[in-house]
Parts: structure tokens; C-alpha cells; sequence
């Protein structure tokens, strides 16, 4: 559906993306994750042309999309805090915004009753947009997201600027567009709505993807290189020396009643077996559970 | 279809944000200094002036109330204050909506940047011209209704003189706006324009060439019209700077568009 290769870009002496390159299939919601200043937004901006990039190539169904006129209501995009022109209404806002789509009157109108509707804005849409407190502004700006039915939807960071009661409302359209079977790229730093709405992430990092998956997978990956060592406190030195020996040790912290011990990518067996069979009471040894929050800061404070 | 919507949308602003009503209010003003002006002068007419005193007969000449003296107040206002202001009230018009992310969804939805330039740089002209008109008329008639003398001027003298201002309206827009697009800086659109207005016509209007004054070939041929219309200029003058005037707006237009256009990604490979 969506194909993006090698896309570089750098603002002066800063690379921003360093070759980005990352499919979506028809129906995926795929999450971009990446501290402020990743180059989310960026990334988004050349998907939606709105941006040149250095070098690299998008595709929408196999066909290169050169500039933003060779989009015409494939993307639809929404951004965190949308610039509307607040003297129109979003019935002319959405005439303006689907020019490129040479809809009839009716037809268009037809269209921006469904768009009004579906964000909840159907008794406003003769109201100036300057009169709209800032979640109308932004469910509005979904609305000239979608005005055009796009296949695929980019949205920036949709809900960090809205209360709440905000990102409910624009969490259950998101979901709907899921439903419906839209392509979205979703950018985020708030992870909660990763977990809640994404297919697969990506987490961005110096203009890379460093990790990208399906989220259980990424999750259990990553928490299998932590192991929580239940045993009683005069015995905790046997055990760190045990896991010492082991080949893929990374490293061992006592805790209040456990010992956490982490292990190199694939140790998960042999340092189980070691462990086991030590000559101790363990009472318990559980893989510490990561979230997604916890990957995503080890992997800033690796790079 | 698009560029329709484009103008549909700048027309909209023009009235919804009131600008067009503040230049139509700033444009009047110009009339209404003019009036106030010769209302305060005009008692230097009453004075009785004693045949010796030349400096104040040379005064009283200046403001008789006549056609000539009144519209070229009313002109030269219009050329100085109200195109001083509506340099800063349009130096930003193009940068702050880019600087403000309002063109990202625009663009992002397939309205090219260049149908967005050229609809914001016909309707603002338009809005600014439409406002000096509104002055002109009020001048037209504040002039028939108070003023009986000529002073030398016909008619026609001061319709010349209208139609420079509105000519030299719509240069200054044009340059104002263009410069803002290319530039994407505010500040370099007021300073090229204003130092074009106070500099640049000073200079002109001083250099001679076989005896006709340089400005009268170049664009800005329509400010020394507004500012004297009884001027005689010959055919060449006329068409070198018709020409010039046509040829800058078109560059300018050409130049602004361009510089905005959105340009397909260069591969590593090619």
C-alpha cells in the first residue's frame, strides 16, 4: 500500500533521517514512535510531500508520488495542532481543502456532512472555525484529513495538545478508521496510545528505525533479556556469581527480595539452566516485563 | 477549480477579517486629511496679505481651492502615508501563513503552492485597489461639491492623476507581496518596497536624460502622474515605461511562483 525507500533528509549540517525505508500493508496501523526532534514529523511531512527529501522514494500502490499533486486524495493528513483559516466555516474549509478532487456541489456537500459527522462537528458546520475551542480545531483538522476518503492517513501526533476528554474523542475516531480498514501511520511520543491502537511500531532513533515489529513481539523480545531471581538475601551472592559464569551475563542488581539479572540476545536458555540448577531455594523466576516505554528509553540512552 | 477556490478563499479573508475595510478606511482617511488640511489652510486665504509679503502670497496661492491643489494633496497622501501603510499591512501576508503551517494541509491535500501565491497576489491588489477607488470617489465628489476653480486642471488632468495612483497601487502590491514570497521574510519585503518608495523615485524623478527625467521610463512612471498629471510625456515615454511596468509585475509574479513550487525529489541514483 504504502512504501517508503532510503528516505534521507538534513537540515543544514543535522541529519534528520538517515534512510528510512518501511512498508504498510492495506489495513495497518503502524505506530512511529520517537523522542521530539526524531524526525517524526519530518518523515510524515515528505510522505505528504509537503516536504522535499534528500534522496529516497514513496510509493502508493507500486506508483511513485512525486509532488503533493500526485497525491490528490490518496493521504489524508493530520497534524497535532492543525492551522485552519478560522474566517471560514468548515463547510468552506472543507470546499477549499477538496478542490483538487473537482466534486460536484452535491456531491461535496454530501461528503462534508459524512466527515462533519463522523468527528462530531455536524451542528457546527456553518459556525466560523475561529469560534471552535482547540479539540473542535483538531477534530476539525481530521475532518479536512479525510475529506478526500483517503486509503491511507498520516497523522502527527493527533492528540498532544488536547485534555482528556479531546484525546477520548479522537482516540474512538482513530478507531473507527481502523475499523473501516484505513492504512495509518500514527507518530506519537505519548506510548499509551501506541499500545492502544498500533498493528506494529517503529521506533525512531537518529533518524533510523532502530526497532520495528508487531508490539507483543517487540515486548517479549525485550523482556527476555531481563530475568527477576527470586531467592532469600544471604543467598544472592551465590547466585550472582553463578550468573557470572554464564557466557551471555550482561549484568545483576539485587533488589528488595529478588535479584535482577540481565543476559545478552539468546542467553535466555543456558542462563535459566544455570540458575536452575544452582544449589539454592529459588522461590520464583519470572522475565521482567518491559513496556514499550522502557524499550524506547533504552534504546535513546543506547544511541 | 482549484485556483477558483483559491480566490474564493482569499476574497473571504479580504471581508471576514476586515481587511478590506481597513484599507478602504485608511484610503478615505487620505481624502479626509486633505480636506482637513485645506479647511485649516484655507484661512490663510482669508488673511489680507499685504502685496510685499511674497513668501506669504506664494502660501496662499498653495492652498486656493482648486481641483489642482486639492488632488494633488489628495495624491500625494495616498502615494506617501496610504501606501507606507498598506506596505506594513501586507509585508507578511504570504511568509506568516507558511510560517504559521497553514499551507501544510493545503499542500498536503493537492493545492499546489503557486495557485495559493497567485490568488493571494491578484486579491490583495484587488482588495487595495478597490479601496483607493472608493477613495477616489469620495475625492471625486468632496472636489466637485467644494472646489469651483480649476487651478489649470481639467478633468481629465485629474483622472490621469487617479489612474497613476491605482496603476502604481497595484506595482507596489505586486512588489510588496512577490518580495514577501520569495523572501519568506516580512521585514525584506517593507524594506525593499519603502526604500523603492522614498529612495529609489528620489533618485529617479533627479536624473535627467535629454532632458526628461529618468523615472518617466521606468515603472514608476505612474507615481510622477499621480503626482503631476499635467506632465507632457512623448510616445517613447509612454512605451518604454508601459513596457518596463508590465515586464517587473510579470517577473515578480513569475519569480514569487516559482520560488514556492514544490520540486520532485532528486534521486541518489540520477
Amino acid at each position: 500500500m504504502l512504501k517508503i525507500e532510503n528516505v534521507k533528509k538534513s537540515f543544514g549540517l543535522k541529519n534528520v533521517l538517515n534512510g528510512i525505508n518501511l512498508t504498510l500493508n492495506k489495513g495497518e496501523v503502524y505506530g512511529l514512535i520517537g523522542a521530539n526532534g526524531a524526525g517524526k514529523t519530518t518523515l510524515l511531512n515528505i510522505v505528504a510531500r509537503v516536504l522535499n527529501a534528500d534522496a529516497g522514494k514513496i510509493f502508493v500502490d507500486e506508483k511513485e508520488i512525486k509532488i503533493a499533486n500526485d497525491l490528490k486524495g490518496l493521504i489524508g493528513y493530520i497534524i497535532d495542532i492543525p492551522a485552519l483559516y478560522d474566517f471560514l466555516t468548515p463547510y468552506e474549509y472543507l470546499e477549499f481543502i477538496s478542490s483538487p478532487l473537482n466534486l460536484s456541489k452535491e456531491k461535496l456537500k454530501e461528503k462534508s456532512d459524512i466527515v462533519l459527522k463522523d468527528v462530531g462537528l455536524s451542528d457546527c458546520g456553518n459556525k466560523r472555525i475561529k469560534t471552535f475551542s482547540r479539540g473542535m480545531k483538531q477534530r476539525m483538522g481530521i475532518a479536512a484529513g479525510l475529506i478526500s476518503e483517503p486509503e491511507i492517513i498520516l497523522m502527527d501526533e493527533p492528540m498532544s495538545a488536547l485534555d482528556p476528554q479531546g484525546r477520548y474523542e479522537v482516540m474512538q475516531i482513530i478507531e473507527k478508521l481502523k475499523q473501516d480498514g484505513k492504512t495509518i501511520i500514527f507518530s506519537t511520543h505519548i506510548l499509551g496510545d501506541v499500545e492502544k491502537v498500533c498493528d506494529r511500531v517503529g521506533i525512531l532513533v537518529n533518524g533510523k528505525i532502530q526497532v520495528e515489529g508487531n508490539i507483543q513481539d517487540i515486548l517479549n523480545k525485550y523482556s527476555e533479556n531481563v530475568f527477576k531471581v527470586y531467592v532469600n538475601e544471604s543467598d544472592f551472592e551465590k547466585v550472582i556469581d553463578t550468573a557470572k559464569k554464564c557466557e551471555y551475563f550482561v549484568s545483576a542488581t539485587p533488589k528488595a527480595n529478588f535479584i535482577e539479572i540481565e543476559f545478552l540476545n539468546g542467553g535466555k536458555k543456558k542462563m535459566f539452566k544455570n540458575l536452575s540448577g544452582i544449589n539454592v531455594d529459588i522461590n520464583g523466576i519470572v522475565l521482567k516485563e518491559q513496556t514499550i516505554e522502557q524499550i524506547f528509553m533504552n534504546l535513546s540512552k543506547e544511541n | 477549480m482549484v485556483f477558483k477556490a483559491c480566490l474564493k478563499k482569499e476574497f473571504l479573508e479580504e471581508i471576514r477579517t476586515k481587511k478590506f475595510l481597513r484599507y478602504s478606511l485608511f484610503a478615505c482617511g487620505m481624502v479626509v486629511l486633505a480636506l482637513i488640511v485645506f479647511a485649516m489652510m484655507s484661512l490663510v486665504s482669508k488673511i489680507d496679505i499685504e502685496e510685499s509679503n511674497e513668501m506669504m502670497g506664494a502660501i496662499k496661492e498653495l492652498f486656493e481651492l482648486t481641483y489642482a491643489n486639492y488632488t494633488m494633496y489628495f495624491c500625494t497622501f495616498m502615494l506617501t502615508y496610504f501606501t507606507l501603510i498598506y506596505i506594513v499591512m501586507i509585508m507578511n501576508s504570504i511568509s506568516k501563513e507558511i510560517s504559521q503551517n497553514k499551507w501544510l494541509l493545503p499542500i498536503s491535500a493537492g493545492i499546489l503552492p503557486e495557485n495559493m501565491i497567485f490568488a493571494k497576489l491578484i486579491v490583495k491588489t484587488l482588495s487595495l485597489v478597490c479601496a483607493e477607488i472608493l477613495a477616489i470617489i469620495l475625492h471625486f465628489s468632496t472636489l466637485l461639491i467644494f472646489f469651483k476653480s480649476t487651478g489649470g486642471y481639467g478633468v481629465p488632468n485629474v483622472l490621469l492623476a487617479y489612474l497613476g495612483l491605482i496603476l502604481f497601487t497595484v506595482f507596489m502590491s505586486v512588489l510588496t507581496l512577490s518580495i514577501n514570497a520569495i523572501s519568506k521574510k516580512g521585514w525584506v519585503s517593507a524594506l525593499v518596497s519603502i526604500s523603492l518608495l522614498i529612495v529609489g523615485t528620489t533618485i529617479l524623478e533627479n536624473i535627467v536624460i535629454s532632458g526628461k527625467q529618468l523615472i518617466t521610463f521606468t515603472p514608476f512612471m505612474f507615481y510622477e502622474i499621480a503626482f503631476n498629471p499635467s506632465v507632457t510625456l512623448n510616445a517613447t515615454q509612454w512605451l518604454i515605461s508601459i513596457f518596463t511596468y508590465l515586464i517587473v509585475i510579470a517577473g515578480l509574479v513569475v519569480w514569487a511562483i516559482f520560488s514556492n513550487k514544490i520540486k520532485p525529489t532528486k534521486n541518489e541514483e540520477e
